[in-house]
């Protein structure tokens, strides 16, 4: 490893790795499960990879589970079993923590999608979020989508620089993720995809 | 070659692999994506149907005719389709005949969560439950083997979280056709009036008999050896849940999960002493393993609703065994009550400005199946019923036939309504029922992926998705041959019907929505409204310039938020517009009772 943080969180292969990708409906979750799941087999792992559609893709709380190892079994990772959770919204980073297991790992964006009882004035959308995120787990980082959308020139590619946020945590190489995203997408899109996950592999969380 | 594959694309692909020349479908998550898969191979003939049953019977048409042919659909599409699959099972086959039910455990898309497995049993045909992506492509194969062997459907149940997950799958095999076998003449065996029938029905029995002995041999089923003080039994995803809860504990796995290997597991479970069968939902095995005087523990438990996980079963088993689980983690606090984030109606949805109308008047809205049963949610909370695909229609007459005139209104979308509500138009205007019927008509089946109808695209094949056609001027009947156009015009069906009073209303303009409700309401005939805008996510859409609110005139009554739409957002105690979100419908402008919003200059992107 030789990213940013070098910080692997599973660097045995002994041991099953649960990572949970939270999001809205729209916002990529399962493409950046679809690079997870591609780096992951290229690496030579076994992994297993979890979403509900349907009801769920309307504008709706979406969740995937991925699930890495030599040989996984259950699709889906049990509350308090996560080792990571990357939240791309984070009111559902606070949503789905129950699920990070005890000293994981929280990659959240810092961005605000309001969902419909807040946009229709019946709610209050929660104004310390990521405060109640950090009073829960120690292990939070947190970075401006905002500001790696303007890097990329692109909101659409915002999931691929989560990969690169991401790949600095898995004990993938990096061959392996490029690989993936080559495979992932359409040839047009491949080069701004590859500058979208260099600029997340090298991305600083906000303080 | 190993590829990432869903359980549904697996399926697709043993299909491919394994001869089938003839499958059809209609969409139904979590079973939609088996039939999409299958149209990337283009040497097998996949088409959406109008219905599950209409699928079905094509399917056995095609078997009868000599192919091999797989069906698909969602659990209770097989509810459409039982009437042919009940005696499907005595005409039996000619090619090899699959039904694959994708069952929704936890109801993440679905009105109800029945355990298919029962109508394996019902209709006295075998049972297979693949636990990963893998065996469904190898499952369809023996699927289809044994369908020929034993001259029987065979049923192949996935649930939401077989057909949904990705996993890694060799796909080696080569595409294998056996040779085909013509149709012959057996009228004893395809014609089931009574005499022929009840010659079949003691072939099923004897069928059962042979079945439950394939059972016992077949290595579907097979006892994987372990350690420890107790015992599993488990099939499909719940066998997974079970190894990962309890990789040491001896477990048997049952692919071939009906009949049932009822010697095997006798031995297993005398042989491990205290068993526990794993399964969601019903207890089909446990059931039966009791009736047949062997002890196992299941459903005394663990629940008899919605989904497994590992932990469930852990902390279950553990509990029955007096000791605390060791795996349970200290969770993190659970945050106090967050908004939830529902599903929503799309911004510009079309659907979105008749629910508007219709709680303002405050009917009786009989609601269906698809995107707009998001209609019964805050705000907008005009939808008062939703049962099954096409009910819409039938409950509108029957509640109209008891109630004060003028208060009920049934609500479907086109390809719902192609499915399953036309009968009931036939009944709603031979019985002169007042109800009015409102047909939503997107142009696609919006909620599972934006599949086309019979009346949006000429063709439910592989292109159909990609030749929908927008709804045509309702003043001008385009000549019927008109090599794009669909086959079906929904105006002159409902006519054809006995409707006379058929409206076609752009959902968009909301002063002529409530005129045509109120007409229709206040007539004692039956009436048909059908909109005309298509689903805003179909390339056919209309692109509008967004709208905007002017800050100084809005008074923030907030009126606009009681649309539901996600561009609609409360800032500073008014409304304001999310321009990237906006669709430009102008439904919020034309409620605005102040004149605050209007449509901006700024010229659409294109998407």
């Amino acid at each position: 490893m030789n990213a940013a943080s070098g910080d692997t969180i599973v660097s045995s292969r002994d041991r099953t790795l649960n990572l949970l990708i939270v999001g809205v409906g729209g916002q990529g979750v399962i493409t950046l499960s679809g690079l997870v799941v591609h780096a992951a087999v290229r690496a030579g792992l076994d992994v297993k990879q979890s979403e509900i559609h349907g009801m769920a893709q309307r504008g709706g709380s979406v969740s995937s589970h991925v699930r890495i190892g030599r040989k996984v079994h259950s699709p889906v990772i049990d509350e308090g079993m996560a080792d990571l959770v990357v939240a791309l919204e984070k009111l559902e980073a606070l949503r789905y923590l129950s699920f990070l297991s005890p000293g994981g790992l929280l990659i959240a964006d810092d961005r605000a999608i309001p969902p419909l009882p807040v946009s229709c004035g019946a709610m209050e959308y929660p104004p310390d979020v990521l405060e109640q995120c950090r009073a829960r787990t120690g292990r939070v980082e947190v970075y401006s989508g905002d500001a790696l959308s303007q890097q990329t020139g692109s909101a659409r590619m915002l999931n691929t620089c989560f990969a690169g946020i991401l790949s600095r945590h898995l004990p993938f190489e990096e061959s392996a993720w490029r690989e993936a995203i080559a495979e992932c997408f359409a040839a047009r899109h491949v080069e701004a995809n590859l500058r979208a996950f260099a600029i997340g592999r090298s991305a600083k969380p906000l303080e | 070659m190993k590829k990432i594959l869903t359980g549904d694309e697996a399926v697709a692909r043993g299909a491919w692999q394994f001869g089938v020349r003839f499958a059809a479908a209609y969409p139904g998550t979590p079973s939609t994506e088996i039939l999409e898969a299958l149209f990337e191979y283009s040497d097998v003939r996949a088409q959406w149907c109008i219905n599950e049953k209409v699928a079905f019977d094509e399917a056995l048409g095609a078997s009868i005719g000599g192919a091999r042919a797989l069906v698909a659909m969602k659990h209770v599409g097989l509810n459409v389709a039982a009437d042919s699959l009940m005696t499907a099972s005595y005409t039996g086959v000619g090619g090899g005949l699959v039904v694959v039910s994708c069952d929704d455990p936890g109801m993440h898309s679905s009105q109800n969560e029945q355990d298919n497995r029962h109508y394996a049993a019902f209709a006295k045909i075998p049972l297979l439950e693949p636990t990963d992506s893998q065996e469904c492509l190898e499952c369809v194969g023996r699927a289809l083997d044994w369908s020929e062997r034993f001259d029987t459907p065979v049923l192949l149940r996935l649930t939401t979280r077989i057909s949904h997950t990705r996993c890694v799958v060799e796909t080696d095999g080569a595409r294998q056709v056996p040779p085909p076998k013509p149709f012959v003449r057996q009228p004893e065996k395809y014609v089931m009036v009574p005499a022929y029938a009840r010659v079949r029905h003691r072939l099923v029995e004897k069928r059962m008999v042979a079945l439950a002995e394939f059972s016992e041999t077949t290595d579907l089923n097979r006892s994987e050896p372990g350690e420890g003080d107790f015992g599993l039994i488990a099939s499909g995803i719940s066998y997974q849940y079970a190894k990962e809860a309890f990789p040491q504990a001896p477990i048997f796995k049952l692919g071939f999960s009906y009949p049932l290997p009822l010697k095997r597991l006798r031995e297993f479970v005398e042989k491990v002493g205290r068993v526990y069968v794993i399964e969601e939902l019903d207890p089909f095995i446990e059931e039966r393993l009791l009736a047949a005087g062997i002890a196992v523990r299941g459903k005394s438990l663990l629940s008899l609703c919605g989904e497994y996980t590992p932990a469930v079963i852990r902390n279950a088993i553990h509990k029955d065994l007096g000791r605390r689980s060791p795996l349970a983690p200290d969770l993190l606090p659970l945050a106090s009550s967050l908004p939830p984030r529902p599903p929503v109606l799309c911004p510009g949805c079309a659907h979105r400005g008749i629910f508007y109308a219709l709680k303002q008047l405050n009917v009786n809205v009989m609601g269906d199946i698809g995107c707009y049963t998001l209609g019964a949610l805050p705000p907008l909370l005009a939808m008062d019923s939703c049962v099954c695909m096409g009910a819409s229609v039938g409950m509108g007459a029957g509640m109209d036939a008891v109630s004060e005139r003028g208060r009920t209104v049934a609500v479907i979308g086109d390809s719902t309504f192609i499915h399953g509500g036309i009968p009931a138009l036939i009944d709603m205007a031979w019985n002169r029922s007042a109800s009015v019927l409102i047909i939503l008509d997107n142009r696609a089946s919006a909620m599972t992926g934006r599949q086309p109808t019979a009346a949006s695209s000429p063709t439910g094949g592989p292109r159909g998705g990609t030749s929908i056609v927008p709804a045509k001027d309702p003043g001008q009947d385009a000549p019927a041959t008109q090599q794009d156009s669909p086959p079906l015009d929904l105006v002159r069906l409902c006519r054809a019907a006995g409707v006379d009073d058929v409206t076609v209303v752009d959902p968009y303009q909301l002063d002529r929505v409530f005129e045509v409700l109120r007409r229709a309401l206040a007539s004692d005939r039956p009436s048909v409204i059908i909109t005309n805008r298509p689903c805003g996510l179909l390339a056919i859409a209309e692109r509008r310039p967004p709208s905007a609110i002017d800050t100084d005139l809005c008074q923030g009554c907030l009126e606009c938020t009681q649309l539901a739409c996600p561009a609609l957002v409360v800032e500073n105690e008014k409304g304001t517009i999310v321009q990237e979100l906006c669709r430009g419908c102008t439904l919020c402008s034309q409620i605005c009772n102040f004149g605050a919003i209007t449509r901006t200059k700024t010229p659409m992107n294109d998407e």
